[in-house]
């Protein structure tokens, strides 16, 4: 389902949009934590305690990240374009972070085009640490 | 290529983080938080009021201690110490259990201590404890306390502490049942976030046999005094 945030709306790209095909899978991450407690993680998962997040090499996917928390999350994926949908699919602004406003839902496409270990997470240094995925494209 | 020089030196700055233990998802921490150290008058010239805690640990395990205490006429006259070890056992809640020791006034009385301490709906500060001694000792406590923030900076804080006793201890000055309910109301001001300075007037009222142990030492069983303190962590 596709997202749109409006802090992202007014973005177009000056190019147009390279990887046309529809999402073949989505991802829903929910971005959690405990903010008395400065727990962070995704999914209520920590880093240390997570499996790594499969993507299959050439595939292009959805991902949707809710934010549970009253935080903003800027989500860094490492290696790959976050093409931030923003309602013109023709031209959709290439991100390497996304920021996720608190309580809310947002939605981009990736091309998993780049095979090997990839980190992936929350930009907040404090957040980091549990809130954090590696992403393995093969 | 500029894309991939970038990640390379970002991923280098992530290495840096994790060798300096960074990105240790559960980090050992410690606290130590002095939230009331006041003067009050009317009364003794001298008279100093301490409540402080400070924990060591992780996200879910901690040891914690509570030393809280009065200084009066030239000598401690009262001294509490509480070594705890708290485990979150909800999002908002901490069970603590561990052992209280009255260290004055004499002769010092020793506790087992089970208590929960955490933030219940709308904000309020709770630490519920029960405590069991020798020679079938009980008590109870109860603290409440609540932050009105005027400002960022700017907080008043109403709160309200009850002690309840199994049985009499004349020993100690302590009568059974209802002992003592204070309330205070204490208007701080955060210089810094770490620094606060406060005024604010504490309302100590003792019950049943507690309060005919104060009167014959002289003491008021009901008093109010205007306080001034620093509120301070690190």
């Amino acid at each position: 389902m596709i997202v749109i945030s409006p802090i992202y709306a007014d973005l177009k790209n000056l190019y147009p949009t390279v990887d046309r095909r529809e999402p073949e899978r989505e991802i829903q991450l929910h971005l959690t934590g405990n903010m008395a407690r400065y727990m962070w993680s995704i999914n209520g998962i920590k880093y240390s305690d997570a499996e790594p997040l499969p993507f299959k090499y050439g595939e292009r996917l959805r991902i949707t990240f809710v934010n549970d928390t009253m935080m903003n999350h800027p989500m860094h994926l490492h290696g790959m374009w976050s093409e931030v949908e923003t309602g013109d699919g023709n031209r959709l602004p290439r991100k390497h972070t996304v920021i996720v406003q608190p309580g809310a839902k947002i939605s981009y496409l990736v091309t998993a085009d780049a095979p090997g270990s990839w980190a992936y997470h929350c930009h907040l240094l404090y957040h980091m640490p549990g809130m954090f995925r590696k992403v393995v494209v093969s | 290529m500029k894309k991939n020089i970038l990640l390379l030196l970002f991923s280098f700055t992530l290495i840096g983080t994790a060798h300096a233990g960074g990105m240790n998802d559960d980090p050992l921490l410690a606290k130590l938080l002095v939230d009331q150290l006041e003067i009050r008058a009317p009364g003794s010239d001298d008279q100093l009021v301490w409540d402080a805690e400070g924990w060591l640990g992780r996200d879910l395990n901690k040891l914690w201690l509570k030393i809280d205490g009065e200084y009066a006429d030239g000598q401690i006259e009262e001294v509490e110490l509480q070594v705890l070890y708290s485990r979150a056992v909800a999002p908002f809640w901490d069970m603590q259990i561990g052992w209280r020791r009255d260290i004055r006034p004499r002769p010092a009385r020793d506790w087992l201590a089970l208590g929960v301490k955490g933030l219940a709906p709308y904000y309020f500060d709770i630490d519920l404890a029960l405590f069991v001694g020798d020679r079938d000792r009980t008590a109870a406590r109860l603290k409440v306390g609540y932050e009105i923030m005027f400002s960022q900076r700017l907080i008043l804080v109403p709160e309200i502490e009850v002690n309840l006793y199994g049985r009499d201890d004349p020993g100690t000055g302590i009568g059974s049942g209802l002992a003592d309910l204070e309330a205070g109301l204490r208007l701080r001001y955060e210089i810094r976030r770490e620094f606060a300075p406060y005024i604010g007037v504490n309302w100590l009222h003792l019950y049943g046999d507690t309060a005919d142990y104060a009167r014959l030492e002289g003491k008021d069983p009901d008093s109010v005094q205007f306080v001034i303190g620093i509120h301070a962590w690190l």
